[in-house]
């Protein structure tokens, strides 16, 4: 039987040129975006770390001189006390469960910080969390020992820095790596006897930048330094530094509007007041949005592949089943069933896709291999060119499938009778 | 060629169209999407290149969004990057002779709005000059907009925009009141209408002078660096090189005074077209941005035109004898390569038409994943479309272009099959 196919295809080569080309031109384009869209899906389901459900981060600014409510002559260093007034305050509002403040390193943050440390000889560069211990608490970071957040808060001290237990696994040279690295105490900034040194007194499990990012990549390592209220006062602006809290489950509904409500009364002290209150989840959306979009541009153009195989296909094969009016009918006659019919078609069409499938295999096959696909976040493998290119054979397959099922209908309700009386 | 000749062709595909219905349809959807997808590329492009309110002048203006600075004689990638000082807009675009204008415009931010005793609200601003209502066109609802004496001496007043105006006081009519940015007192001197977040130079909710703020006092590395942007607006396209060369002369000049450091602008300032391809103070990438639209356009032309062909090559097939008989007549292979092209292209321009009116559905429906990007996606304001920005002669030309393009490509194979069938063969059906 599958002789006998091939010798048809090979038959009516000339209309099935077209098909083929198609076939195979479509296969090697869309391998090509399945295979994007596969390390980019199965980068995006892993987890991420931390959890920002029921997360705020909110801005204090100073008013100008402008502002009837200004105080003349505060310094920077009341300014902090102040902030420290307001986020105590927050933190005994019921509805709050941890408040924290930190610097440029909110989660899905439009920019970070970097930070460096010595083990032994070998220079670590990581992401800088320049936070307060209840960051931990606020994003729900998870101590690898399993005991949680609340380990975490305690042990960040302006001695003890937090780290992210991958963080020296890309230095090969490094002499500590994973558990090892707890309880040291390591020189930072500078490899020298009388540089400032710190001790290392918690790991977390891997804390990934975003939804995109690879956890071997730079953005998922980190080290988390105690924010010092000196620090804070250098910083010169209260705005540069972000007050994060995070709202108790269930109370989540119109916390925005009940904190705005109360803002000026509670939450103006000294010469600091509420400028912004931001769901995390938005910053998160608004991060991410340049990579959505090009994922669901991939997904357009894959849509746009599959319904053209569909029309082609459909097309094609509306042609053929006319044109064998007789042959369908001279087998019906024979004793084919009209299940063998549409049986024989779908096998055509299938073994049609086979036939270009091959050759676009190649091609596939060599892009990879020459690492002109997607290489940067995971690399190319066999196991992974083996799941792309069954899953594009799999949808292109499903298209011939549908599409041939129209015509294939048309086919098994031939008389043949009459078919072959017309002849 | 004569015109009754076309007509006849037209009838003739016509006809044919309506014989058979699935392969029409067929052939029409896969047309249809291909230069659907293509138009909203190109509608996405639009929007962003047009003139359109407020941005009515992009045509003739030039865009300085990032400079960059290093230590003097460096020829190492090291540079800071970022936004301008106001001493920088001042002394290098301000100054410029050429230009019909040129305004300042802060890179923007949130400020907290309220009425005394009244609501509050979270709003985008711009900080900027007079220069800005010259070189944009606002639709005023009430009031004007602040004027230069207002801008040089920093008084408090502010143009807000009407749903603002609306969520603060219940009414447009807002001249004259009063509200409260960041606590501070300021005079409502305008209303304008909603400004779409996709006029990304600008949009904004309200705007009020820079000299009223301390966001000047916002700079760094030699007073050169702060939160500034500058655009230009030219007389006409044709001053751009001489703009070009003044600014360079102030950069110059500017360069001159400092100690150890220079500033640069990478190619800048911008034209519309440079200036959506680049990115934050790097070198512009237009070459790659062109690269991927090409590749784009290719797959979305290619893979359709196969099918195309395809399907006409079989309805040819079946057309054999009338083909047969048209060459024992003594039709040429010219007549029958422009039959075929003719009858192609009635089916592309119906399919134009239709993956056309798609195009302006996606643009509404999608609006949020063709529109957004990370940079407006933090405004609080809408990516909302307006009719000037959709609809220009260009659009329907671009899409005629990609339809006649289509039908080349898929009419080619086809046609020239028929133009070199054997009159016998043809005859016999074979």
């Amino acid at each position: 039987m599958n002789r006998n196919l091939l010798k048809q295809i090979w038959n009516e080569r000339r209309s099935n040129a077209f098909l083929w080309m198609e076939l195979f031109v479509v296969f090697v384009i869309l391998w090509y975006i399945v295979d994007v869209v596969y390390v980019t899906l199965s980068i995006y389901n892993l987890p991420m770390g931390f959890d920002i459900e029921n997360t705020y981060i909110l801005r204090f600014e100073r008013m100008t001189s402008k502002a009837a409510a200004y105080q003349p002559g505060r310094t920077m260093k009341e300014d902090v006390a102040d902030l420290h007034e307001i986020v105590n305050r927050l933190a005994h509002r019921p509805d709050v469960e941890a408040v924290s403040l930190s610097q440029n390193c909110i989660p899905y943050n439009d920019g970070a910080n970097s930070f460096s440390f010595y083990l032994d000889t070998v220079p670590v560069r990581s992401l800088k969390r320049w936070i307060t211990p209840g960051y931990f608490n606020v994003f729900r970071y998870r101590n690898i020992d399993g005991s949680g957040s609340e380990s975490l808060a305690e042990a960040l001290t302006p001695s003890g820095m937090v780290l992210s237990v991958n963080i020296a696994d890309v230095y090969q040279d490094a002499p500590w790596h994973g558990k090892e690295l707890l309880g040291r105490r390591v020189p930072v900034w500078r490899n020298e006897p009388e540089a400032e040194h710190l001790s290392i007194a918690a790991l977390t499990e891997p804390v990934r930048y975003d939804h995109f990012t690879a956890p071997d990549d730079y953005g998922s390592r980190y080290a988390a330094v105690y924010l010092t209220d000196e620090e804070m006062e250098s910083l010169g602006e209260t705005v540069y530094i972000e007050v994060c809290l995070r709202v108790r489950e269930g109370q989540n509904d119109g916390f925005i509007d009940r904190l705005i409500v109360e803002a000026d009364r509670q939450y103006q002290v000294g010469n600091l007041y509420l400028l912004d209150i931001t769901p995390l989840s938005d910053i998160r959306a608004a991060y991410e949005t340049d990579s959505v979009n090009e994922l669901n541009t991939q997904f357009c153009i894959i849509f746009f592949l599959l319904l053209n195989i569909f029309l082609g296909i459909i097309g094609t094969f509306w042609f053929r089943t006319q044109h064998r009016r007789a042959e369908i009918a001279l087998r019906m006659a024979l004793g084919s069933t009209r299940w063998g019919i549409c049986g024989r078609l779908m096998g055509e069409g299938v073994l049609l896709l086979l036939i270009s499938a091959i050759p676009a295999w190649v091609v596939a096959w060599n892009l990879g291999y020459a690492e002109l696909v997607e290489v940067t976040r995971m690399p190319f493998t066999a196991g992974r060119f083996a799941i792309t290119v069954l899953g594009t054979f799999i949808l292109i397959a499903g298209m011939i499938v549908i599409g041939i099922g129209y015509p294939a209908r048309r086919a098994m309700s031939i008389k043949p009778a009459e078919a072959l009386h017309e002849e | 060629m004569n015109t009754n000749m076309i007509k006849l062709y037209f009838k003739q595909a016509f006809y044919q169209l309506r014989e058979n219905r699935l392969i029409s349809l067929v052939s029409i959807i896969g047309t249809a999407l291909a230069i659907c997808m293509i138009m909203v590329i190109v509608l996405v492009l639009e929007v962003r290149i047009t003139d359109c309110v407020p941005e009515v002048n992009r045509s003739r203006s030039l865009y300085m969004i990032a400079m960059s600075i290093h230590q003097k004689g460096d020829t190492s990638d090291k540079s800071s990057n970022g936004c301008m000082s106001l001493t920088v807009a001042k002394e290098c675009f301000k100054a410029l002779t050429v230009p019909e204008a040129v305004t300042i415009v802060s890179t923007g931010g949130r400020m907290r709005i309220s009425v005394p005793a009244g609501k509050t609200m979270t709003v985008d601003n711009l900080e900027t000059d007079d220069a800005f209502w010259k070189v944009f066109s606002f639709d005023f609802i009430a009031g004007k907009p602040f004027t230069a004496a207002d801008s040089e001496s920093g008084l408090p007043k502010v143009v807000l925009s009407a749903s603002v105006a609306r969520n603060l006081f219940g009414t447009v009519e807002a001249v004259g009141r009063t509200v409260q940015l960041n606590l501070a007192d300021y005079t409502v001197v305008g209303v304008v209408k909603d400004v779409s977040k996709l006029a990304a130079s600008s949009y904004a909710q309200i705007w009020i002078p820079f000299n009223s703020t301390e966001i000047a006092g916002k700079c760094w590395y030699d007073n050169a660096m702060g939160t500034f942007r500058v655009v230009i607006l030219a007389h006409s396209e044709k001053d751009f090189p001489a703009i070009r060369e003044e600014a360079e002369r102030l950069r110059q000049k500017f360069n001159d005074g400092l100690q150890d450091s220079e500033i640069f602008y990478r190619g800048q300032p911008d034209d519309r077209f440079s200036f959506i391809f680049r990115h934050w103070g790097r070198e512009l990438q237009a070459k790659e941005a062109y690269l991927h639209y090409l590749l784009v356009i290719v797959i979305l032309l290619l893979v359709p035109a196969i099918n195309l062909s395809s399907m006409t090559l079989s309805r040819m097939r079946k057309r054999m004898s009338e083909i047969g008989v048209r060459k024992a007549f003594g039709a040429t292979a010219n007549v029958l390569l422009r039959q075929v092209f003719y009858e192609n292209l009635l089916l592309t321009l119906i399919a134009g038409a239709v993956g056309m009116l798609f195009s302006y559905a996606c643009t509404f429906l999608l609006n949020d994943f063709l529109f957004s990007n990370s940079e407006n996606r933090t405004q609080i304001g809408e990516t909302s479309l307006s009719a000037d920005m959709l609809f220009s002669p260009w659009i329907f030309l671009a899409a005629f272009i990609f339809c006649l393009l289509l039908n080349l490509l898929s009419a080619c194979i086809p046609a020239w099959r028929a133009s070199r069938m054997n009159i016998t063969d043809a005859l016999n059906q074979r």
